[in-house]
């Protein structure tokens, strides 16, 4: 089929082509002089809105319990080193409630442990003495004047029934034991906990010629590498708690190679090993989730980007969380003494 | 799993060598090749009729025709194609012999509106498909681009076809992802097919004969991927006698070279490199120094009895290096070659052959960066595409086919825990297909299933491996035709960029996790098609996408033993009109699309970062001289969807506290974001304008000047921001350009 030419479609050829000149140089006129116009502004900040941001950890290996209080911000450009203050909020009402019972925090100063963003002290709210309890509901409401009420809940996980197999025989009478022995820190934890991490430490002391110090090493459950005096060990990190049954493995053999260890870095000097202390920490949901969600949910295998948000934090935004830290101790009762001299 | 596979291979082999040919003793074939009587080159889609009779054929792809089971007799039989002189044989059919009857068509001077509406007409009026569109080479240098012509710029100005960026041939069709698009290269495989900044494709139209892109329900033989499908056949080395050409743009430079072989073969050189990071620099308004290449090696055989066989390389690599020590560089390359034959299988068959392997690896290079981490992606795939078509004594067609290919991805980076990933992916990629066309009376039909074996033989889906498709054409009247399409597909490998990214630099494949089932979608297309008057074709169509499975973020993540992604679900649906018309004085085109499209991902619902509203495409080619071609083009698109960012905080990340004072951390500012995809970016619009003169030189030389007004009334189109620095990034601003191309 063959198109229709313009004298069939009755029109002028010269006649069009003037008035689609016309026509394309009126258009292009309109669009270079109205159009840059229709540019939009653009705003890639939402509305700022101040909201209280709280984190606290309770644990009950002190006696003495901090919240950090604080707001978000924002800044004229888009840096957020143009905030060089700490948000800290103050004269807020930070109150722990436990059974009825309440207890008001009150305004203090800690040292940071970094003071490239922010120079001075780091304002916190303290409760001291305050020692948590095993099994205990723990409400937090922090209420200030100016940017209204949060608050928060957390239920400290139960004590663990910590223990070892076989048993402190195998530190205390090697002898029965072979060198591929293992021996296994075992807890019954609280069905509260999400999370875990079980160590064993070696605590030592050593006469120096000015006097004894003390020191304390971790034993690995696996040496990677120990040779030419490079020591590449994996040590227990959280882990997460599917049952209640706690259970990790380590060889005797890496308990005698850190002995060892201790023993060559003060030679010629004695070494006296009192005693091995094997700790169980335990995470509950809230401290769980969020320490593994800003740490790149501490998976080695992940291959996601991004940097997910958390809070359990009502009304703002942060963490109200809990740990319980407990331990057993195996006296050592012969010290093992440094032969070499 | 081999033997199953081989076992397919061998059902397809007999299907095709027993395939019944009832009725054909006492009726005979005619059947040939179309091509071009100068450079050789065979003529994909020419017309073949048997004059006074009414039966006819279309050439496929590979210009090869077959009438069947026509009377014995003496007839006319007359061959025609855009572009070419009709040609009429004389053919003398007698019983039970099919006749070989060959067209060599002299080229002719092709009109603008013979190339903008007659041949859409043919194809998209004639196609059963609802939502295909086949672009000849003319077709694809028609559109105003930036510099230098390309495919994928051009395939943009297509409804539902879109493009977050200017400087981006990364499209995204009908609200899918930019990794749900199969890219074909002669049938190959291509993965991430785009330069730097995606400004370009690697594929020049020059070595283009035509693409076929199907927008949606594409038809059995297509799969692996939820979105669309562009097909790209390159075309032959002239086999006429050594030409020529050379381009020269402020930003590339190209030259080919093409000629014959020995007897009944031609080679094809093509190869672009880029010029100015100084260009760049004006485009995207930052310092890129940016360099890549291109390069394409075509060997073409035609064997007297009709066989052909090509062998294809395609090579491109990119490298973005930054004179910051701070700035990661980038480097991309892929290398692909094929061999390809059709040929003829006893008197009805047609057969494809497609062995194919391909490379292609990105890197990013931290340098001395102590923020950005070193990463890299690697694909390897190695196949065998065998596409057969038989020619049935009821004039239908009946198509089946296999592919089977091996994959592997690997993706290797630094994730945010700090440690050193290797995520690696092989798996046998092994699909198979049959489809069958047939017209009854008004009614076409077009129905298949295309069968994802591979996934069925790992244990990765069950029935839903099975993929309908169903593609009905009705003619309702004059040219009306009403269309309904239908189909079901899944996609085995997918990109894990991040989503929320404006440019998208790095996009590494992976395999599907092993705990997610393939993606999965559905689509139903309605359409309605026809002349308005003589020179005005109007194509509107309405669609919906039901996305059953897609892998998406696992946003309850808390630890290594959850999953990094699960299966989210999403939709898009929307409406498409395309307008074409075709006057002696100019050709218009317009396309309107406005389309939804909400991903779910757990309780959340969002609009992907692509959700376009409302997108106009407004295009007029006037001739004023048969040698001057001047074209506009005005593009509208509503904002992108955002996410707005809603000040920081001061985050603790307790690392210290396991155990130890928390209460002394510091805190690391973290920018806090609002709900996702909120908020939507300026709309967007541009008017380009070109303008192309044709001279000839002494000595038989031709050349083509050309000059691109871009963004002509300086629209500030924002590209990205950044949100550490404030940074608006505009995309093009004015920008004049110039070619200048010789050929001989």
């Amino acid at each position: 089929m063959q198109p229709q030419t313009c004298l069939e479609l009755g029109i002028e050829h010269t006649y069009v082509m003037s008035r689609l000149k016309k026509l394309f140089t009126a258009c292009f006129l309109f669009c270079w002089i109205s159009l840059p116009g229709c540019d939009q502004s653009f705003n890639p900040k939402a509305p700022f809105k101040e909201k209280l941001v709280v984190f606290s950890l309770l644990s009950n290996d002190r006696n003495i319990q901090f919240v950090r209080v604080q707001t978000n911000y924002d800044v004229s450009g888009f840096d957020p080193s143009e905030n060089s203050s700490d948000k800290a909020v103050l004269g807020a009402s930070v109150i722990f409630t436990e059974a009825g019972n309440s207890f008001r925090l009150r305004d203090t100063l800690v040292r940071g442990s970094d003071s490239s963003r922010y120079a001075g002290l780091v304002h916190a709210y303290v409760a001291s003495p305050y020692e948590i309890e095993y099994g205990k509901r723990y409400d937090l409401s922090v209420q200030s004047a100016q940017h209204g009420i949060v608050a928060g809940s957390v239920v400290v996980p139960d004590r663990p029934v910590i223990s070892v197999a076989p048993g402190m025989l195998i530190f205390t009478d090697a002898t029965q034991f072979g060198v591929d022995a293992r021996f296994y820190l075992v807890a019954n934890l609280s069905p509260l906990t999400k999370g875990y991490l079980g160590r064993v430490f070696l605590d030592y002391q050593v006469r120096l010629d000015s006097g004894w110090i003390d020191g304390r090493i971790e034993v690995p459950y696996h040496v990677i590498y120990d040779t030419l005096g490079v020591f590449l060990a994996d040590y227990p990190k959280v882990t997460r708690a599917y049952t209640n049954l706690m259970s990790i493995g380590f060889r005797i053999v890496h308990y005698y190679k850190v002995k060892q260890k201790v023993i060559e870095k003060y030679l010629p000097h004695d070494v006296y090993f009192r005693r091995v202390v094997f700790r169980v920490m335990q995470l509950e949901q809230g401290f769980y989730d969020y320490f593994n969600a800003v740490n790149g949910f501490r998976d080695p295998h992940s291959i996601r980007v991004d940097a997910p948000e958390y809070s359990n934090v009502v009304g703002g935004i942060g963490l109200l969380g809990a740990y319980t830290l407990d331990s057993l101790t195996c006296v050592l009762t012969d010290y093992a003494k440094s032969s070499k001299r | 799993m081999k033997l199953s596979v081989h076992r397919i291979i061998v059902a397809c082999c007999c299907i095709a060598a027993n395939y019944p040919t009832a009725g054909y003793g006492q009726k005979s074939d005619i059947r040939g090749i179309v091509s071009d009587s100068l450079t050789g080159q065979r003529l994909p889609f020419a017309n073949v009729t048997v004059v006074g009779t009414g039966r006819g054929a279309s050439a496929n792809v590979n210009g090869f025709y077959l009438i069947p089971n026509l009377p014995p007799g003496d007839y006319e039989v007359a061959a025609t194609v855009m572009g070419y002189r009709q040609q009429v044989k004389r053919a003398l059919v007698v019983v039970g012999r099919a006749l070989d009857l060959n067209f060599q068509l002299a080229s002719k001077p092709v009109e603008g509106k013979e190339v903008l509406v007659t041949a859409a007409r043919k194809r998209e009026i004639t196609e059963i498909n609802t939502s295909v569109h086949v672009l000849e080479r003319s077709e694809l240098k028609a559109a105003p681009v930036l510099t230098q012509e390309d495919v994928f710029q051009s395939l943009k100005i297509l409804p539902g076809i879109i493009s977050t960026s200017d400087v981006s041939s990364k499209f995204y069709v009908r609200g899918g992802a930019g990794d749900q698009n199969l890219v074909l290269f002669d049938g190959m495989k291509i993965y991430n097919p785009f330069h730097a900044f995606g400004i370009f494709s690697v594929f020049d139209p020059d070595i283009i004969q035509n693409v076929e892109m199907y927008t949606g329900a594409f038809p059995a033989g297509y799969g692996g991927r939820l979105s669309s499908v562009v097909n790209m056949t390159t075309r032959d080395g002239r086999a006429d006698k050594v030409a020529g050409s050379a381009n020269l743009n402020l930003l590339s430079s190209k030259i080919l070279l093409e000629g014959p072989g020995y007897e009944g073969s031609s080679w094809m050189i093509n190869g672009r490199k880029s010029l100015f990071s100084e260009t760049f620099k004006r485009i995207v308004n930052q310092d890129l120094p940016v360099s890549f290449y291109d390069m394409v090696v075509k060997f073409t055989h035609q064997f007297r009895q009709g066989t052909k066989v090509d062998f294809d390389f395609l090579s491109s690599g990119d490298r973005l290096s930054f004179n910051n020590p701070d700035e990661p560089d980038y480097a991309w390359r892929g290398n692909t070659f094929g061999l390809m034959a059709s040929d003829l299988i006893g008197n009805r068959l047609f057969v494809n052959l497609v062995v194919y392997n391909s490379v292609y690896n990105a890197e990013r290079i931290a340098k001395s960066s102590s923020v950005i981490t070193p990463t890299s992606t690697t694909v390897k795939e190695a196949g065998i595409r065998v596409v057969a078509n038989y020619y049935t004594d009821a004039q239908d067609l009946f198509f089946f086919g296999f592919e089977f290919s091996f994959p592997t991805l690997q993706y290797k980076l630094i994730n945010n825990a700090g440690s050193n990933v290797d995520n690696f992916g092989s798996f046998a990629d092994a699909t198979t297909w049959m489809r069958y066309q047939a017209k009854y009376d008004r009614l076409q039909v077009d129905a298949g299933v295309h069968l994802d074996v591979g996934s069925i033989l790992q244990n990765e889906q069950g029935l839903e491996a099975v993929q309908p498709r169903l593609n009905l054409s009705y003619l309702l009247f004059g040219t009306w035709r009403g269309k309904l399409s239908l189909g079901t597909f899944s996609q085995r490998v997918v990109t894990v960029s991040n989503e929320d990214d404006v440019i998208s630099i790095f996009d590494p494949w992976i395999k599907i996790p092993a705990n997610l089932q393939p993606e999965q979608s559905i689509h139903e297309v309605l359409g309605l098609a026809g002349n308005l008057s003589e020179p005005v074709f109007l194509d509107v169509q309405a669609y919906h996408k039901s996305y059953n499975r897609l892998v998406v973020y696992n946003r309850d993540k808390i630890d290594a033993t959850e999953p990094d992604y699960i299966t989210g679900t999403g939709r898009s649906y929307g409406v498409e009109m395309m307008l074409r018309c075709g006057f002696p004085f100019a050709d218009l085109y317009a396309a309107y699309s406005v389309g939804w499209t909400t991903l779910r991902n757990g309780s959340t619902e969002y609009y992907p970062r692509h959700d376009r509203r409302h997108h106009i495409n407004l295009m007029a080619t006037t001739h004023p001289d048969e040698n001057v071609d001047i074209t506009a083009r005005w593009e509208f698109g509503s904002g992108f969807p955002f996410t707005q960012s809603v000040g920081f905080y001061d985050r603790l990340r307790f690392l210290n506290a396991v155990p130890g004072p928390f209460e002394r951390e510091a805190g690391e500012a973290y920018l806090a974001l609002g709900e996702k995809n909120a908020a939507r970016l300026p709309t967007y619009h541009r008017l380009d304008l070109s303008v192309a003169y044709r001279l000839a030189l002494p000595g038989g030389i031709r050349a083509t000047l050309g000059g691109q007004l871009i963004n002509v009334y300086d629209s500030k189109n924002i590209l990205y921001f950044d949100r550490r620095t404030g940074q608006r990034v505009n995309m093009l601003r004015f920008f004049p350009s110039a070619t200048l191309t010789v050929s001989r």
